[in-house]
């Protein structure tokens, strides 16, 4: 029992923390957003430094859930994106922010409780209810956005379709368990060659791309990211993907799967192939800036996936910098914004234009984070899709690297737009004056910081993990 | 160790200008930190006596280790040949700070004119840091790093700060070119990062593949692995592709034209001055010391794809009215000249095409700048609408006649000196054969027709009289100042080029295939 608390006192932790804030909402009459950011970081700096204390690989509650090294950085990860977003919720003056507080921190709370055991999962009743946990306070959240009518049309969707994953997964477990007659999650012990196995994984996996937003299962994102209250996308746009993915990259390559399932590894190729190509090329035509950047996510969660078919000890810390990259560059790029769209559903991109003149701080953050997303040398983002085009190059040959590289050019070309939009003269539209308070400009400068400190010499990660 | 400092001084810059919104220090301060990079790689040159001593080999530094895994570091190396590279794109860089002093009689309010100045500094001072970590890079990626970090500012210089020009639109593909708005900033920006970036992904698919077959990215390992590794046609094909793009190479020269119209004055000169010879510097580095014998097998191809440069080039400045366009054209008739230079595989023709890329270097950012001063003082570049500039700007026609007969390849100036060279080298390796004499027709046939449209412009332009007389404007001290010294180093070329050949020395030989 005590190291059963020992090894799960984070998340423990963290759902003691988001209790504290309901009940601190509920009782307490004054201050109620202050004393919420104290208990919320207080929370996750505590289970960070229990994680850090953590060490070696351990299986346990019936190795229905393992803790590692790689779940470790992960959930490193995962904790300080979230305390991110978390405080820049916080901190900001939206007035939805100071209604709701303790309902948002809460609900949030609960999801990073979920995004934490989704990592370490390795049973699938723990995976379906910590992906359940995950996602069901993202529904609500949305339903929370500036605009009632389509903020609920956004949550009603993504509602439904996330329902309908969660049915592909049970019934993927179903599946499995009459292959195998257990639920610990081991792949490599399904038949290859039977037909319920084969459906099994099919059905796992169209789940695992509905949740990070793969092609085909991608057409809630636009919605869900325009409806969405504009401050819940810092969050919305990294814990949830970057949960989902390392889960399948740790259940993949945990088990020796692709001995007996090499044909698996085309299948997750195409899906990710299909998901850099077609995303990118949506991505071209959308005027809206929350649909630009929704679809601009696709390619890169197609990218993230294609860790899940290399080695894992080669591409260990590879992992861990296109993670990285990817946690530092959105959470910079939607809070800032954030701070700029003000929760307008109907933000076109052209209403950039002339924003270098108007706040200067911002848009050099804007430009950092989308040079870094583009994938521009000096900024972390190369190293991440360096390092992929050199891992899928040593693994799979020139054919396959390719698609990356297709994906990667058309990517310059919207991310470059973006910037010229907000570089150049005109400015029809002018864009309301943007404050910022100390503290999230803090947290901007640190989140460029990391980006440039990576972008620089990316061997410094590797000191975190 | 200290030239190494020209990578880092722009940065100072670059945050200097950040921070700083001082009119003086906008405009006087890059220049002051291009000079002393200049003064150090000058420094740079006397103190390991270059000139006139052989016991330089070169300066190798690793700073740090990328990726330990597939030998990436941060390593640079200083021949021989770099350093006359370096000295070349910091005069560009500087000349180019020059051109964007006058920008602010752009018709604007003072203040924007000075953000937009501020601006276009700072990218031309990212571009500076692009282009030297290029040239004394000594790893695959790290070449590929700074390529990006001076590509990526040239789209955006363009896009925001560019000229919209008029052009007619006909041929069977009207319908579908009207919808692209050709000749607007944003067509030429968008030509120009399309064909640069498709460039840049075909470059690095290429070092990828060459580093990760070869199990290291570091240049000097892999040149001494064994040739058959490293000699695999795909990589060949995408390097030739993507350098021969960025040099504009026939079959991929037409972002040039479009790119060097609708850019700014600074943005032609870094264009010609120095970006254009990123693929020739990629040829120096890379195809030709690390894959040897596959480049010797293609060199036929490349020779034709250089003459049809020089001759395409050439025939196509004859036809254009904009002073511009002119230039464009030509400087593509001459980047032909390097390319075969190169492939003629002795001392004198490739000491002809070093000898080439600095020479036309300067003599195109000195015409370029003429030509940016003739629209700042007349509103227009088209040969059509100039007349009498003689008259009414001596000064300034005086320089553009010089830098027309530099580029001629009159004796006593650079231009003479490297066109002698590559014809003399041309003729010692393919003398005896009927491809010999075919192949140095082709260069003089490029340097009559180069005398034809180069005196048509300053016929038309400078001499033919007006009907009325014109008041005079002329060049500004700051304008003089730089064209003189442009003036200076062509003629010092083309008067002592021993100097450049004691620097090169006996660099040749890294460069001669088997």
């Amino acid at each position: 029992m005590g190291n059963l608390i020992h090894n799960l006192l984070p998340e423990i932790l963290i759902i003691i923390s988001s209790f504290l804030v309901l009940f601190n909402s509920l009782f307490n009459t004054k201050k109620i957003k202050e004393v919420n950011i104290y208990i919320s970081s207080a929370g996750i700096i505590l289970a960070l430094t229990f994680l850090f204390m953590q060490a070696g690989t351990i299986s346990f509650m019936n190795n229905s859930l393992i803790n590692s090294e790689y779940t470790k950085s992960i959930k490193i990860l995962i904790l300080i994106s979230s305390f991110i977003s978390l405080c820049f919720i916080n901190f900001g003056k939206n007035e939805l922010i100071n209604k709701f507080s303790g309902e948002y921190t809460f609900l949030i709370l609960i999801s990073i409780t979920g995004s934490l055991l989704l990592v370490s999962a390795r049973e699938f009743f723990t995976l379906i209810i910590s992906l359940e946990l995950l996602s069901i306070p993202i529904y609500l959240i949305t339903a929370m956005g500036g605009n009632p009518k389509v903020a609920i049309e956004g949550a009603t969707k993504l509602f439904f379709f996330g329902t309908v994953s969660t049915v592909l997964i049970i019934f993927s477990a179903v599946l499995y368990f009459a292959g195998t007659g257990t639920t610990l999650i081991n792949f490599s012990e399904l038949d290859s060659t039977d037909l319920i196995s084969m459906l099994s994984l099919f059905f796992f996996f169209l789940s695992i791309c509905f949740k990070s937003g793969l092609i085909p299962m991608h057409f809630w994102l636009s919605d869900t990211y325009q409806s969405a209250p504009s401050n819940l996308l810092p969050y919305l746009s990294t814990v949830p993907k970057i949960a989902v993915i390392s889960m399948l990259i740790g259940l993949i390559n945990y088990n020796s799967f692709f001995e007996s399932f090499s044909s698996m590894k085309n299948i997750i190729f195409i899906f990710s192939a299909c998901s850099i190509i077609y995303g990118s090329i949506l991505t071209l035509k959308q005027n809206n800036l929350f649909r630009l950047l929704a679809y601009s996510g696709i390619p890169h969660a197609g990218m993230m996936v294609i860790f899940s078919i290399i080695n894992i000890e080669l591409s260990y810390s590879f992992i861990f910098i296109y993670f990285c990259f990817y946690i530092f560059s959105n959470l910079a790029l939607y809070m800032t914004l954030s701070f700029i769209t003000n929760n307008q559903y109907s933000f076109l991109a052209d209403n950039l234009k002339g924003l270098y003149k108007d706040s200067p701080y911002i848009s050099i953050i804007l430009i950092v984070s989308i040079l870094s997303l583009a994938g521009v040398p000096l900024t972390a983002g190369f190293w991440g899709k360096f390092n992929l085009i050199i891992l899928t190059y040593a693994s799979y040959g020139a054919f396959y690297t390719s698609f990356i590289l297709i994906g990667a050019a058309i990517g310059f070309y919207y991310y470059l737009r973006i910037i010229k939009l907000i570089l150049s003269d005109k400015n029809i539209n002018s864009l309301n004056k943007i404050d910022i308070s100390i503290q999230n400009k803090i947290l901007l400068g640190f989140c460029i910081l990391i980006i440039i400190i990576i972008g620089l010499n990316p061997n410094l990660i590797s000191y975190l993990i | 160790m200290s030239v190494f400092f020209v990578l880092i001084l722009p940065l100072i810059s670059i945050i200097t200008l950040c921070l700083n919104n001082n009119r003086n220090v906008i405009r006087y301060l890059p220049i002051l930190i291009s000079t002393l990079s200049l003064g150090i790689i000058f420094q740079f040159v006397f103190k390991n006596q270059l000139i006139s001593e052989s016991t330089f080999d070169s300066l190798y530094v690793n700073f740090y280790s990328l990726l330990p895994i597939f030998d990436v570091n941060m390593s640079f190396k200083i021949d021989r040949i770099s350093v006359l590279l370096l000295f070349l794109s910091q005069i560009t860089i500087i000349t180019a700070f020059f051109s964007t002093l006058k920008i602010a009689s752009n018709g604007q309010s003072l203040d924007e004119s000075y953000t937009r100045l501020k601006q276009i500094n700072i990218w031309i001072s990212f571009i500076s840091i692009g282009i030297c970590g290029l040239i004394i890079s000594s790893n695959l990626f790290v070449f590929f790093l700074f390529y990006e970090v001076a590509a990526v500012p040239i789209f955006l210089m363009i896009s925001t700060w560019g000229y919209n020009l008029k052009r007619e639109v006909s041929g069977p593909f009207q319908k579908i070119l009207k919808h692209f708005n050709v000749g607007t900033r944003e067509y030429g920006s968008y030509k120009i990062t399309i064909y640069l970036f498709v460039a840049s992904i075909l470059i690095f698919f290429g070092l990828a593949i060459l580093g990760i077959s070869a199990g290291s990215f570091e240049i000097m390992n892999i040149s001494n692995l064994d040739s058959y590794k490293i000699n695999s046609n795909l990589v060949f094909w995408l390097l030739l592709i993507g350098f021969g793009t960025h040099s504009a190479l026939w079959p991929f020269h037409t972002w040039a034209p479009d790119g060097h119209g609708t850019a700014p004055t600074a943005g032609s000169i870094i264009f010609a001055g120095i970006l254009m010879k990123i693929g020739v510097i990629g040829f120096i580095k890379i195809l030709i010391p690390l894959m040897n014998e596959i480049t010797l097998d293609y060199s036929n191809l490349i020779i034709t794809l250089a003459s049809i440069n020089i001759v395409y080039g050439a025939f196509t400045a004859l036809r254009q009215d904009d002073l511009k366009y002119v230039a464009a054209y030509a400087s593509l008739s001459h980047i032909g000249y390097i390319f075969l230079a190169l492939m003629t595989n002795n001392k004198t023709g490739i000491d002809g095409a070093i000898f080439q890329i600095i020479s036309h270097g300067l003599i195109i950012c000195l015409l370029f700048f003429t030509v940016g001063v003739i629209y700042r003082i007349k509103g227009t570049r088209l040969i059509s609408e100039l007349n009498s500039m003689l008259d009414s700007s001596p000064i300034l026609s005086s320089f553009f006649i010089f830098s027309a007969f530099a580029s001629i390849g009159f004796p006593l100036t650079s231009g003479f000196v490297s066109e002698f060279m590559i014809i003399n080298g041309i003729y010692k390796s393919f003398e005896p054969t009927n491809l010999g004499i075919l192949l140095i027709c082709i260069p003089t046939l490029g340097i009559l027709l180069t005398t034809v449209y180069m005196f048509r412009a300053v016929k038309d332009c400078f001499i033919t009289l007006a009907n009325k007389i014109q008041q005079i404007i002329d060049m500004d001290k700051d304008e003089i100042i730089i064209c003189f010294v442009l003036c200076f180093f062509i003629l010092f070329i083309g008067l002592f080029p021993s100097i450049i050949q004691d620097i090169l020395n006996e660099s040749y030989k890294g460069l001669v295939m088997k």
